[in-house]
């Protein structure tokens, strides 16, 4: 079950959507026909999913999008086919294209690879800053470890441990250790 | 008037000597029409105050040379006495100079030798210089060969003193080798033996000898004659000495002369008439007879004779009758003639001897006047005391009561006449040559002018003003032809006041020359030249070289004519390649139209441009953009007229060109005045009128190039190819329109597929609640109404809807579509009003289920019933009010209540799509109210 945002400017798809949505078990958490109320919308009710229409009033679609599509899982709804916003929806990052008039069997399946992509993808770009974080930090240290051998004539298992130490008495991360041994020392 | 040569002859007879001497010299002088004097020879009366004479002749002929004599009589055409004679010889073939030796009577060398050294001639009369091989080569700059020439005044015999003249002729003859002629005469003076006088320039004297000495180009001839003949009587001198012949025969010399002339011997000595009428004549080496006559009988019975004489010569006597005498002037004049064989003799000089006019006795006029009846030619000279010339074999000879003549011709010798010929070719060359440099220079600087100007108007402004120092004969100015075929119109002058603003060729005569400016069969213009006041005429030369100007002028302007039409052709290519960029922009908006129009005006330099489009809608045309010169202010009645023509074209439908506003022949009624030339052309797109395309120009006077520049056919092709550029412009902006149509339909109706997939699906859902027949009615019905918005879609306006009419339709098949027929009044009413599809479509479905409702609830229940529908607008707000008289709703009803879809769908599209509200009341039945904002835009009334 997710919790989904709807965006589309007809009011009687809208209610279908709602409905549709609701028979396969998710709850829409927020509906409106204007592409900044959704944007607004957004930040009060932090959906799972998010459904847009491209042609609204206020913004559109695909700029919507654009805006929402690393925080939220996107699928743009709408009767334009045109390959063009199809690449401008693929740029925004938007997770699932549906074109109008839609099938109630296409939505199920729609949702759940665009939530579950999201989610890897998520998780991969996490897992990834986490990484380069962590490379960041083993070259400041590295750095800084060369610098207290160099100057202060330490082995480099002295030098590490005094870095840890440091790290341990002033409660700060061996990072942080490491930038002011550099600034100091440099 | 001569030709190389003149000569003047003046005479005065009375007066002062001063100015006796003035009027001789200056009649003489007053018969030159070309040349300065060479020489003046003086001939006077040894009574008249010689000096003055001199004097009053000297400062009358300048510093020209002059000899003179005194006379026994003067010759001026004719014989004249006791007056004075100025002879002038005047050609720029004759080299004069002149010398005086005086004191000849204590030595005669002495004064010869002086008077040859001023006379600068010593040269000549040394028997070893080498200038008697080959006559004479002038030493002055000009090299020539020229014959020479003495005239020879010398003192003659009076009582006191004895002749010399022989002497000296003789010691000048031998100098010369006998190679240079002497002209000459003892001085006389009437037969009184007192004083004889000579002249040379400012100098007077009664002793002397003087020479003129001639280096002459201009041809002479001398002649002798004396008309006597030999008689058998003759006698040997067998002793002389000098002049004196002292013995005939071995006898005293007057008595034999006393037999030989049957004269008594007493009488001899008084009367020397005797030695006239029967002088003695000696015969020369050719068999030449030569007068030898006695002067005087000496007491010792010896004879003293003119000339020298000689022992051993065989003397004769001679006889000659009064026409023998009169005809040897005539003879003498022509051995003269054939000596020099001269074609055009100009002057004779005649010195005769005194005694012949003494024994002429009354016919003594008549040896002169004989030469000047039959020759016609000038005569000067005098009566002499002895005479110098040649003989006919050409010796010089000194003669006595001879007459000695000198002939100038007015013609070169063969050597001068090829020296002058060649000085002749020479000049008409330099003088040639000078004309065409100044005619190179001329064409230079008109090369010059043509370069440096490249407007039409300052170039033939310029050019006029240089045509009369170009041409010299004539002032200038250029026309060129004016609309109406035959008149031209001023376009440039050097001197504005001597040519008129208009022209006429063939009516202006020969007041003008009127040259024309054609090249490669293009006429440009005139060039007219008007001839100047100065006399200057012009010849066949000067013709061609106006003409050359002409046609250098045509070059001119036929290249600036290719110039600007290259330049027209690259503001064309310009104007399509601004063209081909506003084409290849997708989108035709107004501001590109009016880039467009800015860039015709501005490249092709109108005055205004502007570019009206058809409304497709209306049918009628709407400014798209106008462009005008920063000058013109494109208000009032320009932009009145720009209406007029605009309007005009509407109905026309063809190209209009005006050339002149003024005339009233052009098709469109203007306001006057309108100083513009325009061409009006309608610009199709697929067969219809879409646009008008108007330019203008500025009508500037006299502006030839100006004028016709706007019609030109390439001008005109190029606005018509512009014209169906500007159609395809429009063109694309209808395929723009109508390709977004189509895209925004295409939209819609998966848009409404999409309502109808949702409105089914939801029917779906509620399947419990309805039968599966009213269900299906029910969609019908919403899909009907969809349709409805589709079938009212208006044809002009893109997209609206009449709500009226939309109405109208639905209550139509909403009444009719139900199974069971109820009797209904149905009534509808209200404004029209226009609304987008979009917002007609939700209204459609609204308007559907309460009629839906209002019929299932309302009227079929009874089975009859009055359905009225009110369509209204207040204060931006539509109303549609549906009222049914049925017995209304019950008091349970919840109009919130979801399972209803008909309400669900009222509801939503009310609130969502529409925001309006809606209510639902009993008042006499049901009263359903549908409100919703209008924004202004929609209005259509």
């Amino acid at each position: 079950m997710f919790r989904i945002l709807i965006a589309d400017d007809e009011p009687l798809i809208r209610v279908d959507l709602k409905e549709l949505l609701e028979e396969i078990g998710h709850q829409v958490v927020a509906e409106t026909g204007d592409g900044k109320e959704a944007l607004a919308l957004l930040n009060t009710v932090r959906p799972d999913l998010v459904i847009l229409d491209i042609k609204m009033p206020g913004m559109s679609g695909i700029e919507v999008a654009r805006r929402i599509a690393h925080e939220y899982p996107v699928i743009i709804l709408t009767a334009f086919s045109e390959r063009s916003l199809i690449e401008q929806a693929k740029d925004a990052g938007v997770m699932a294209y549906i074109t109008k008039p839609f099938r109630d069997g296409t939505l199920t399946p729609a949702i759940e690879l665009a939530v579950s992509n999201y989610l890897e993808k998520a998780a991969l770009s996490e897992k990834v800053s986490q990484l380069k974080e962590q490379l960041e930090t083993r070259k400041v240290i590295d750095k800084a470890k060369g610098l207290l051998m160099d100057k202060q004539g330490l082995s480099e298992a002295r030098a590490y441990r005094h870095i840890q130490t440091v790290s341990m008495n002033k409660n700060r991360s061996m990072k942080e250790v490491a930038e002011a041994i550099i600034l100091m020392l440099e | 008037m001569g030709t190389y040569f003149e000569a003047g002859i003046g005479r005065s007879f009375r007066g002062q000597g001063i100015d006796m001497g003035r009027r001789a010299a200056s009649q003489a002088l007053s018969q030159l029409e070309k040349y300065r004097p060479s020489l003046a020879i003086v001939f006077a009366c040894p009574e008249l105050d010689l000096d003055a004479i001199q004097k009053g002749i000297l400062e009358t002929i300048g510093d020209c040379p002059l000899i003179g004599t005194s006379t026994a009589g003067e010759i001026a055409n004719g014989l004249i006495t006791r007056g004075v004679v100025v002879t002038v010889i005047a050609s720029p073939h004759l080299k004069v100079s002149v010398g005086m030796g005086t004191g000849v009577s204590k030595n005669f060398e002495n004064a010869v030798n002086e008077a040859l050294a001023q006379a600068k001639a010593s040269k000549y009369f040394n028997p070893t210089h080498p200038l008697h091989q080959m006559l004479h080569i002038s030493t002055s700059k000009r090299p020539r060969v020229s014959p020479v020439l003495a005239i020879m005044f010398s003192a003659g015999a009076t009582k006191s003193r004895f002749c010399l003249t022989h002497d000296i002729h003789t010691m000048l003859r031998k100098g010369s080798a006998n190679r240079i002629p002497i002209f000459g005469g003892s001085s006389g003076d009437y037969f009184r033996f007192e004083a004889t006088y000579q002249m040379a320039n400012q100098h007077l004297s009664n002793d002397s000898v003087v020479l003129a000495f001639i280096e002459s180009d201009i041809l002479f001839g001398l002649g002798m004659a004396h008309g006597f003949s030999p008689t058998t009587k003759r006698a040997l001198i067998t002793k002389a000495s000098g002049h004196i012949v002292y013995e005939l025969d071995n006898r005293p010399a007057a008595d034999v002369c006393s037999e030989l002339l049957g004269v008594p011997r007493g009488q001899l000595g008084n009367d020397a008439i005797w030695f006239s009428r029967y002088p003695f004549g000696t015969t020369d080496l050719y068999g030449n007879s030569i007068l030898q006559v006695p002067e005087q009988v000496l007491d010792d019975g010896s004879i003293k004779f003119g000339p020298i004489m000689k022992t051993d010569q065989v003397i004769t006597l001679m006889n000659g009758t009064k026409d023998d005498m009169r005809d040897a002037g005539l003879s003498a004049y022509n051995k003269a003639i054939l000596q020099g064989g001269l074609k055009k003799p100009a002057l004779a000089l005649m010195f005769s001897c005194a005694l012949r006019m003494r024994l002429m006795g009354k016919d003594r006029r008549s040896e002169i006047n004989s030469v000047l009846r039959k020759t016609k030619v000038p005569v000067a000279g005098f009566y002499t005391f002895g005479e110098q010339g040649i003989t006919d074999d050409c010796l010089p000879i000194y003669a006595n009561q001879s007459v000695s003549t000198l002939v100038f011709s007015d013609e070169l010798n063969p050597v001068a006449t090829m020296i002058h010929k060649g000085k002749d070719i020479y000049f008409t060359f330099a003088s040639q040559l000078n004309r065409k440099i100044s005619q190179i220079k001329a064409i230079t600087r008109i090369n010059q002018i043509l370069e440096d100007q490249t407007v039409v108007e300052s170039l033939l402004a310029m050019l006029s003003k240089e045509l009369p120092m170009v041409l010299q004969w004539a002032d200038g100015a250029f026309y060129f032809p004016s609309k109406t075929a035959d008149t031209y119109i001023l376009m440039g002058a050097s001197d504005r006041r001597k040519f008129p603003e208009k022209i006429i060729p063939h009516e202006t005569g020969s007041r003008y020359t009127c040259i024309g400016l054609d090249i490669h069969c293009k006429h440009f213009g005139l060039m007219v030249l008007k001839q100047k006041d100065n006399e200057l005429v012009p010849d066949d030369e000067d013709m061609l070289f106006a003409e050359t100007v002409a046609k250098l002028v045509a070059g001119s302007l036929h290249k600036i004519d290719l110039d600007r039409g290259l330049e027209a052709k690259m503001q064309h290519f310009e104007i399509f390649n601004q063209l081909g960029k506003e084409l290849s922009h997708s989108i035709a908006t107004t501001v590109q139209f009016q880039k467009l129009v800015e860039h015709i005006r501005c490249i092709l330099k109108f005055s205004f441009v502007s570019l009206w489009l058809v409304d497709p809608t209306h049918q009628i045309l709407v400014k798209e953009a106008v462009d005008a010169d920063p000058d013109v202010i494109f208000t009032g009645d320009k932009r009145e007229n720009d209406e007029r023509i605009t309007k005009w074209q509407l109905t026309h439908c063809q190209l209009l060109s005006v050339a002149d506003t003024e005339d009233k022949s052009n098709p469109v009624n203007l306001l006057h005045p309108f100083p513009f030339q325009f061409i009006s052309l309608p610009v199709f797109y697929k067969g219809a009128l879409r646009g008008i395309l108007n330019v203008y120009s500025f009508i500037k006077s006299n502006s030839f190039f100006e004028h016709v520049r706007l019609y030109d056919d390439e001008n005109v092709g190029f606005l018509e190819s512009l014209a169906a550029h500007i159609s395809v412009l429009i063109g694309n902006r209808f395929i723009q329109k109508d390709t977004t149509l189509f895209k925004e339909i295409n939209h819609r109706v998966k848009n409404n597929l999409q309502n109808i997939a949702s409105l089914l699906r939801m029917q779906i859902r509620r399947l419990d609640r309805v039968s599966p027949e009213q269900a299906l009615s029910d969609s019908i019905s919403r899909i009907m109404s969809i349709a409805v918005v589709h079938e009212n879609l208006s044809h002009g306006e893109i997209g609206m809807v009449n709500v009226g009419q939309l109405i109208a339709s639905i209550s139509q098949f909403s009444v009719t579509g139900n199974s069971e027929e109820p009797i209904i009044t149905l009534d509808i009413s209200g404004v029209p009003i226009m609304i987008p599809s979009k917002e007609a479509t939700s209204l459609a479905l609204v308007v559907n289920e309460l009629i839906q409702n209002a019929l299932r609830h309302g009227i079929l229940p009874q089975g009859r019933g009055k359905l009225s529908i009110t369509i209204s607008q207040t204060n931006g707000f539509i109303s549609v009010i549906v009222h049914n008289d049925g017995p209304g709703i019950s008091s349970d009803f919840d109009i919130e209540k979801r399972s209803n879809l008909g309400l669900t769908i009222v509801r939503t599209l009310v609130q969502n799509e529409l925001k309006g509200s809606f209510t639902l009341v009993n008042s006499e039945g049901t009263v359903a109210t549908v409100t919703f904002p209008f924004p202004e835009t929609y209005v259509h009334a």
